[in-house]
């Protein structure tokens, strides 16, 4: 009896974990819509962040193995793994199949404003907010980023450390473009711009 | 007595003949057609499904300030598109910046639009729902509508055995309804059945035989279209700017192309091509019969298109006029639902 109860015990924890998703700018946690002050004594604030990732090893194309993490969904944040790690290997957006597929299931559901109804597709990150960066008179910036067409693709590789139970995703890359003398600080399709600025933006989350 | 038990048994499989054929979905694969792109099996078809589409594609309330319905651009008359003016009018009086497509055999289509942006029958219907020109909804508060009308939770619960209303019922069902638009039943489709009584006049025979020379390649039978792009001459609307598929891709090499579309029933879906520029067959033709002169402007299927004269334009129009499919434009099954609610 003894035996079966270890085994079981060792069973869950062995299959069952969850991490936490964190989103930071220059080693600082974001909160929706709360201002944060960078180094360079400028503020940002977000407005929205919302992320699509899956599991490399989920070869099914059904909805269920998506995850939009949503900056203002705190149940969104956190991610079932299926088994304990200290690292973890995700796809940041969506594979063709999916993007194409005619399914709108859960995550998938283009309700959740990630769905581009004019060239079929989902938005794989979209960064919307404000920064005194931005110069013009709202301040405002909007990156939807996605596409999945070649030679454009915005779906990436990235292996991310769990420390104590978390992952973050810095957007110090979004903070680099608008200090560029000519940002691009608002970009609502795919193509070539969005393949960069998602690259940049996997790039700095390589650990 | 033994006669009135045969009339009666013979009533009631006459009865029951006609509540099955009622209640079958529309749908069907004409006899020798290609298999269709459409996944039936992702999306099954059922009649309930159907008419909840029908319904809903006729309901202007799915548009932000309930004047425009999916109905408003496709005219079950003309081949489910508009007519009369060039560019799709929309919510508030704003004008569009393309014509509207027919919508016809979309069961056989794998992109949508003229641009091709949309590789699904039954994610297409977002589109002009959220679109600002055309119906300027979200699709929570068209969901927020659907599920706060007691009729329409009904007839989704009928239909797909759910009591809350999601975005794929809605879409769904829409797809339910527009992938069951098929049009097969034209003078063309009765001549090639070989069905009596009817055979093409001269001047549509010769038509049909310039046809096949010239405008097969792309406007290819049965279903008169190879799904493709193509880049036909029509010079740039610089207030437009419109660069076709160049707008999906990103590419160069695809500015200008254009989806083929479809030619059946064109004799009543002027005006054409994706702005509308053409008001007559007539001029799509004058159109055609110049595109040797300017090579490097359109894709090379074209390129080979002789100047035409004006009894060649007559006899193409005559054969595109068969194309015409009376049982299709007049189908009481795809018509508004009446008595409704």
């Amino acid at each position: 009896m003894r035996t079966i109860l270890l085994l079981f015990l060792l069973h869950s924890f062995s299959i069952w974990t969850q991490i936490q998703v964190h989103f930071t700018v220059e080693n600082q946690l974001i909160f929706p819509e709360t201002k944060i002050i960078l180094n360079d004594g400028n503020w940002i604030e977000f407005e929205t962040v919302k992320l699509y990732l899956q599991f490399p090893k989920s070869k099914s194309v059904s909805a269920d193995s998506v995850f939009l993490i949503d900056l203002a969904d705190s149940n969104s944040l956190i991610l079932p793994l299926p088994y304990s790690i200290d690292h973890v290997d995700l796809l940041i957006g969506l594979d063709s199949l999916l993007n194409t597929s005619a399914r709108v299931d859960g995550n998938l559901d283009p309700a959740l404003g990630m769905y581009w109804a004019w060239n079929s597709g989902y938005i794989h990150l979209k960064v919307t907010g404000k920064s005194s960066l931005v110069t013009n008179e709202k301040h405002q910036f909007d990156w939807h980023l996605g596409g999945y067409r070649k030679p454009y693709p915005t779906q990436f590789s990235l292996t991310k450390k769990v420390k104590n139970g978390k992952i973050d995703f810095n957007l110090d890359s979004f903070i680099q473009e608008l200090r560029q003398s000519a940002p691009t600080i608002k970009l609502m399709s795919p193509g070539k711009k969005a393949h960069q600025l998602m690259s940049d933006f996997i790039q700095s989350n390589r650990q | 007595m033994k006669k009135l038990i045969y009339l009666i048994l013979s009533l009631f499989v006459l009865s029951s003949f006609i509540f099955l054929l009622e209640n079958e979905h529309p749908f069907y694969v004409p006899q020798g057609w290609p298999k269709p792109f459409y996944d039936f099996k992702e999306s099954p078809l059922s009649r309930e499904k159907f008419e909840l589409g029908r319904t809903l594609f006729y309901d202007p309330d799915l548009s932000r300030d309930s004047t425009i319905s999916c109905a408003s651009c496709h005219l079950q008359f003309t081949g489910f598109t508009h007519v009369d003016h060039p560019l799709s009018h929309g919510i508030d009086d704003q004008i569009g910046a393309r014509n509207s497509p027919v919508l016809i055999n979309l069961a056989w289509s794998n992109a949508f639009h003229w641009d091709g942006g949309v590789g699904s029958l039954n994610k297409q219907a977002i589109n002009p729902i959220t679109h600002p020109k055309e119906m300027d909804n979200t699709i929570p508060e068209v969901l927020r509508r659907l599920n706060g009308s007691s009729y329409y939770k009904k007839r989704f619960y009928d239909a797909f055995g759910d009591s809350v209303i999601r975005t794929y019922h809605l879409i769904k069902a829409l797809g339910n309804f527009t992938v069951s638009l098929v049009s097969s039943n034209s003078k063309y489709d009765q001549v090639m059945r070989g069905e009596k009584g009817f055979q093409f006049s001269d001047q549509e025979q010769k038509g049909l035989n310039l046809f096949r020379q010239q405008c097969a390649s792309c406007h290819q039978e049965p279903l008169f279209t190879t799904n493709h792009f193509k880049r036909n001459g029509l010079s740039l609307d610089s207030s437009l700017n419109d660069l076709g598929r160049m707008q999906i891709t990103n590419r160069k090499s695809d500015s200008l192309l254009f989806k083929i579309p479809t030619l059946r029933n064109i004799e009543f879906s002027f005006p054409y091509m994706h702005d509308g520029r053409f008001k007559t067959l007539r001029q799509v033709m004058d159109h055609y019969g110049e595109l040797h002169r300017k090579p490097k402007q359109v894709s090379k299927e074209l390129r080979k298109i002789p100047a035409l004269s004006s009894e060649e334009k007559k006899d193409l129009i005559a054969f595109l006029k068969t194309l015409s499919d009376k049982e299709f434009l007049y189908n009481r099954d795809f018509m508004f639902p009446k008595g409704e609610r």
